[in-house]
């Protein structure tokens, strides 16, 4: 990768230095493209893959391609005529030494405060540690959750989740409190992660941390899908893809053995629309329930809770909570970008519209009056023909603008008297 | 990965270059490509600074300076054109009406 940089890099300032030193305005252009395209590789090493191709398409394709026209439009190939060496007829200019030793001193400073600054040994801080409530516990209401003194949500009901926020790092004390009964937790979190904190069981509630990985799932149009067993009744279970119903072979084993209060290592699965069913792993025909035509979503972090669930009648029966997430985009893919130009950043992209728009104004204003003199002139051009057709009735020897009114549709007179 | 002070002294190498570009050229068009250098210069310092935070901010700051810098070359050239047709030159000591 350094090779391939360092040959890039030097292709790239070799190729800017010749376009400076072209005496041929056209060459400059072409030497800049090809420094555009080494830039564009840098951002493809550089993990920019989206701004590598809008470099391309922009500056490599359409502003080159603007600067090539104008200079052909112009004629302006040679209009440099004093080259960067000052080897021309005209008088020599005093200012380019010092130029050149006043920009070369600047980047040596530049140079060697990059070099001595270490800031490629530098460390991204960590983040704080960001956890969720799950309220999967069937029989408590509508609960508040604190953390340490701090109200987290309020009025989490059975089978909903709360948004991801940041605790602080270490050792947190949890409350969850439901109409009549107080529930604490101690919860241990660590920088960087992800954590759900799952309720779960019938009667007084348990509580489970379980570790959610949103990064970015890399796997091609896939999502990432945790299962959870909360349900007391069994000792494990086991999660069985069964693909279609009409084909008994294609069953598929995606948890062997799932015991009570543990999480499964991530499956990573490729979005469709899947048959799961979920059976006791001891007694694999005992069915304990099924996730019947389940959306599997590619980019998303999804948690999968075995729990009871209350039934009308006042009973439990085994069922399950989802709660999906979306997974960290792509660094520098569209995705990610896009995804922050429409919330952070949707002020600065509307201006930068306007701009747009502006500046096409503008180009359109600067190169108009020259038109619309154009049609002036062409206009004038057409006024003098008047007399020139008097001047053709004259020699003839007779008017023709009283015949014209006889021509069909009238054109006739419209010519003369135009 | 690239180490992003090589990445960063690259860009001030382009940038070095840009600027003598500006400052020693003689031809509107060429000191304006010379100007498109520069910008591209902080855009691959930028990029190469949010790799190494790992934030994006920076290639949301390189999308703007691109589409900027493609309004103000529309804007640009079309100042030079009009100039051209006026002044029959784009020679830069040919105009210099403001005496600056």
């Amino acid at each position: 990768m350094t090779e391939l940089f360092l040959v890039v890099g030097v292709l790239a300032v070799i190729s800017a230095v010749f376009m400076l030193l072209s005496d041929n305005a056209v060459h400059s252009a072409l030497f800049l493209v090809i420094t555009m395209v080494g830039i564009a590789f840098m951002f493809l090493l550089l993990n920019a893959p989206f701004l590598a191709m809008i470099q391309i398409t922009v500056y490599a394709g359409a502003i080159m391609v603007l600067f090539l026209f104008v200079i052909m439009l112009l004629g302006a190939e040679r209009a440099d005529v004093s080259s960067l060496i000052g080897s021309d007829n005209r008088k020599f200019r005093w200012y380019i030494p010092v130029v050149a030793v006043a920009i070369g001193s600047i980047f040596f400073i530049f140079a060697l405060s990059i070099l001595n600054s270490g800031v490629a040994t530098r460390q991204i801080p960590a983040d704080p540690p960001q956890a969720r409530f799950l309220h999967a516990a069937a029989d408590v209401g509508a609960v508040e959750v604190y953390a340490g003194e701090t109200l987290l949500a309020a009025d989490v009901t059975f089978g909903t989740a709360t948004d991801f926020v940041a605790l602080p790092e270490g050792a947190t004390s949890v409350r969850i409190v439901a109409d009549a009964a107080e529930y604490v937790v101690d919860v241990n979190l660590e920088a960087d992660t992800s954590s759900t904190l799952i309720a779960y069981g019938a009667g007084t509630p348990q509580v489970s941390v379980i570790p959610t990985d949103r990064s970015t799932v890399t796997d091609q149009r896939s999502g990432r899908y945790v299962v959870f067993n909360g349900y007391a009744d069994l000792e494990a279970v086991r999660v069985i893809d069964i693909g279609t119903e009409f084909d008994e072979n294609d069953n598929n084993t995606l948890v062997e053995s799932l015991p009570f209060g543990e999480y499964s290592a991530p499956l990573l699965v490729e979005e469709e629309t899947a048959n799961w069913t979920i059976v006791d792993a001891n007694e694999p025909d005992d069915l304990v329930t099924r996730l019947e035509a389940f959306e599997l979503e590619r980019d998303t972090a999804s948690l999968i809770a075995v729990v009871p669930l209350p039934v009308a009648d006042g009973t439990v029966r085994p069922g399950t909570v989802v709660v999906k997430v979306e997974a960290a985009p792509d660094f520098g893919g569209p995705r990610a970008i896009g995804y922050k130009l429409f919330t952070t950043f949707l002020l600065p992209f509307q201006l930068l519209a306007l701009l747009l728009l502006a500046a096409m104004v503008g180009a359109i204003v600067l190169t108009h009056r020259e038109t619309s003199k154009a049609r002036e002139r062409a206009g004038g051009r057409r006024r003098v023909s008047r007399p020139l057709a008097q001047v053709i009735a004259a020699q003839v020897g007779q008017d023709i603008t009283p015949d014209a009114p006889q021509l069909p549709g009238g054109e006739g007179s419209r010519a003369a008297g135009d | 990965m690239i180490p992003t002070d090589m990445a960063v002294l690259l860009s001030v190498v382009l940038f070095v270059l840009g600027t003598l570009g500006v400052l020693l050229k003689r031809n509107a068009i060429l000191v304006f490509m010379s100007v498109e250098l520069m910008l591209n210069a902080t855009n691959l310092a930028l990029v190469a600074f949010a790799q190494q935070w790992g934030q994006e901010t920076g290639h949301l700051f390189v999308f703007f300076i691109i589409t900027v810098a493609a309004a103000e070359v529309a804007v640009g050239l079309a100042l030079i054109v009009a100039i051209f047709r006026t002044k029959k030159s784009i020679n830069i000591d040919d105009l210099h009406q403001l005496e600056g």
